[in-house]
């Protein structure tokens, strides 16, 4: 028995209504922890090679880590995946609220579902004891109605759960998971892995406090950052605005994303950021269980088109920019509409902006005309269409139909040269940060087991200049500040630590917003299971479950390839603070190659190594390793 | 010489007057570390600038004319 973990994994099978629950060892749970390394172990031991993303065969994994459930700042967030029908590869968000909270605390480590249900249903997992409940009457229904007709039909209240609406239920490859209501396990198409099952909704109720090994030194930690977070500038800004403090400011340095990076400068910026949402519709902030930083935006809003409910909480960053400059909106009342109807269908914000700014760039271009769109008038900057192409989206609807599997795959549809305007890595939509400034970050977008994802690499800018950016590099071996643009060996060095530390953190899972230290994140699981754990343990959990999310994405027939940025960022950006600044494709090719070596994979392919695999304990992999 | 100053977010205190936009006189040479430190933001929280258009560096030097804005780094979200 691990100290601070449940100790215990519940599996369900929801082709022959099989519950059963699974005991680990010690040493499993010290090489793999929980969140993300748990993810990768059940994929590649329970997915058979190559099954289809919206098959029974697939698995999906709720994982919370082994902080998760306490009172620790950050450690209220799970990891949920499958394989993404989205890139064919991994899917693997993590997901903020109280759900991952609740499952620690209802006894599980984590959830792995695998088959399909011979009807809608839902499970029910009530503190320890779960059932497989009918759901037929609440398919078709979003996510908040969902909610509340389970918590009526349950007679609990303050239910915590994780529910798909339309969007999932359709199968759309850009939908995703929203945990109690309002936060997304965003990135990879999840909903619709979620829906190929026949799943509504996973609610959960659960009052075991886990167990601190040395609960006095676990306790003291926690009221550390609780006092401590505001002297911190990242988290004082998190604490007042949330995340889109800095939209102004990334606009003057060419990282806001304008008109599906067709364009590079967005005059509006102004009425579309944090600080305009909380002069405007902001009516609070709300926080994860145990986290004073209290970071998440509520929105409400009526005006005579639509109304915008406090429940479905606001937009972050990722959606201001999603729908505002990337499709030339400036009207913040209908982001956070569309914001809105993205959660309640379950639509991920950051796929479903990028797919719409894909075909408005498209319409201005004639590669889409009015007859493909149902006459709707596709331009960038129309905001009626896009409220109206995010429903058509979720309901699979004329030119809805065509977008609802993300601009790659609606490119390949559209055909007319429309490939080029897909902004995506793997089939996963960009986060809203131009990689032709952050090149570290660009890097990570191309080689990331999981696509173009915002949360898996560090952005370049923090590490400029000297200050306490550089604190966090500097105990990862990295000395200098480094120029935002640069692509050195050292900069390759730096972006791989840190996304091997962002491993680490979604092992755990940790909120990557709360300003711990690795060294803190090893003496809080010291503190939790009494392990001797080392920061470079540490590391080397993130090396392996990268290694192991690579090793999945082969198997599944992903190649070096696939690690590949769109043209258009090789291309000089066309105005704005980046003009004439554009990707050196050499040095990004070389620095592929840096990382892949960096890795311990190899150079050119990519594979992880023989001796890779046995050095991160996982030679079991060895056998998924080379794609057939 | 006169410099355009822009201050978001958590350093707009430190602007003048506590303004967004504000416009400074200044001696020459001054740079852009040099200046922030003489407006008592606390240089080793992350800050990022952008001098004329471009992310600068804290070394880069203001000259008459000079538009700064300067914003906490961007990041997730
Ligand atoms: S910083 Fe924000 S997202 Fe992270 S745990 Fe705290 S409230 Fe949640």
């Amino acid at each position: 028995m691990v100290k601070g973990l449940a100790n215990k994994i519940l599996r369900v099978d929801l082709s022959d209504s099989r519950i059963w629950t699974e005991e680990q060892n010690e040493n499993f749970y010290r090489r793999y922890l929980g969140g993300a390394g748990i993810l990768a172990y059940y994929l590649l031991k329970e997915l058979k090679p190559r099954a289809d993303a919206l098959s029974p065969g697939n698995v999906l994994v709720f994982a919370p880590g082994p902080v998760t459930g306490t009172a620790m700042p950050g450690a209220s967030r799970l990891c949920v995946g499958a394989k993404s029908p989205l890139s064919g590869g991994i899917a693997k968000c993590e997901a903020g609220g109280f759900f991952g909270y609740e499952l620690k605390r209802a006894g599980f480590d984590a959830l792995v579902v695998q088959g399909k249900a011979a009807h809608p249903v839902y499970l029910w997992i009530n503190n320890g004891e779960v059932e497989i409940k009918d759901a037929t009457h609440l398919w078709g229904r979003n996510v908040l109605e969902t909610q509340d007709v389970i918590e009526s039909e349950l007679g609990e209240k303050r239910l915590r759960t994780a529910t798909i609406g339309p969007a999932g239920e359709n199968l759309a490859a850009i939908s995703c998971i929203m945990t109690d209501v309002r936060n997304a396990a965003a990135r990879g198409g999840l909903g619709a892995v979620m829906g190929s099952k026949n799943l509504k909704c996973v609610a959960v109720k659960g009052k075991t406090m886990p167990q601190a090994a040395d609960p006095e030194k676990y306790r003291d930690m926690a009221r550390w950052m609780n006092t401590n977070y505001m002297n911190f500038g990242s988290a004082a800004r998190f604490h007042d605005l949330g995340t889109g403090a800095d939209m102004v400011g990334g606009n003057a340095i060419g990282n806001l994303p304008v008109r599906n990076w067709s364009g590079g400068q967005f005059d509006d910026v102004a009425k579309i950021d944090a600080a305009a949402l909380r002069d405007s519709y902001r009516i609070s902030m709300e926080a994860c269980p145990g986290c004073q930083i209290r970071c998440k935006k509520v929105v409400e809003l009526e005006n005579e088109l639509y109304k915008v409910d406090p429940r479905n909480g606001g937009p972050e960053y990722e959606t201001l920019a999603g729908f505002g400059s990337f499709m030339g909106i400036n009207d913040l009342a209908a982001i956070c509409r569309a914001n809105e109807l993205c959660g309640l269908n379950s639509l991920d914000t950051i796929s479903a902006s990028g797919t719409i700014a894909f075909a408005m760039e498209c319409f201005e271009k004639g590669m889409l005309t009015l007859e493909d769109t149902g006459g709707i008038d596709l331009r960038f900057g129309n905001v009626d269409a896009m409220l109206k192409v995010i429903e058509l989206i979720a309901r699979r609807e004329g030119i809805g139909d065509v977008l609802a599997d993300g601009s790659r795959k609606a490119a390949e549809r559209i055909g007319r040269g429309a490939e080029e305007l897909s902004m995506q890595v793997k089939g996963v939509e960009f986060g809203m940060h131009d990689p032709r400034l952050k090149q570290g970050l660009g890097l990570i977008y191309a080689v990331a087991a999981n696509g173009a994802d915002h949360m898996t690499g560090a952005h370049d800018t923090l590490f400029t200049q000297e200050g306490r950016g550089m604190e966090g590099v500097r105990s990862l071996g990295s000395l200098d500040p480094l120029p935002a643009g640069d692509l050195s060996t050292a900069k390759v060095d730096r972006a791989k630590n840190l996304h091997l530390s962002r491993n680490f953190g979604d092992s755990l899972v940790m909120c990557h917003f709360t300003p711990w230290t690795l060294r803190q994140q090893v003496d809080i699981l010291r503190a939790l299971t009494g392990w001797d754990y080392t920061d470079f343990e540490a590391l080397r959990q993130g090396e392996r479950v990268a290694t192991l999310a690579r090793v999945f994405n082969l198997r599944e027939g992903l190649t070096a390839a696939d690690d590949q940025l769109p043209k258009r960022f090789f291309s000089p950006a066309p105005e704005g603070a980046l003009k004439g600044t554009a990707i050196d494709p050499e040095a990004m090719r070389r620095a592929k190659r840096t990382f892949y070596t960096l890795m311990g994979w190899d150079p050119v392919t990519g594979i992880p190594t023989q001796e890779k695999l046995e050095e991160l304990g996982i030679a079991w992999a060895a056998a998924e390793s080379v794609p057939e | 010489m006169r410099v355009k100053l822009e201050m978001y977010g958590p350093f707009q205190r430190f602007n003048k007057d506590g303004q967004l936009r504000a416009e400074l006189d200044l001696e020459d040479n001054l740079t852009v570390r040099a200046l922030l430190m003489n407006l008592g933001v606390d240089i080793d929280e992350p800050w990022n600038a952008a001098l004329n258009g471009k992310l600068a560096d804290p070394a880069d030097k203001l000259s008459d004319g000079s538009l700064l804005i300067v914003f906490p780094p961007i990041e997730g979200g």
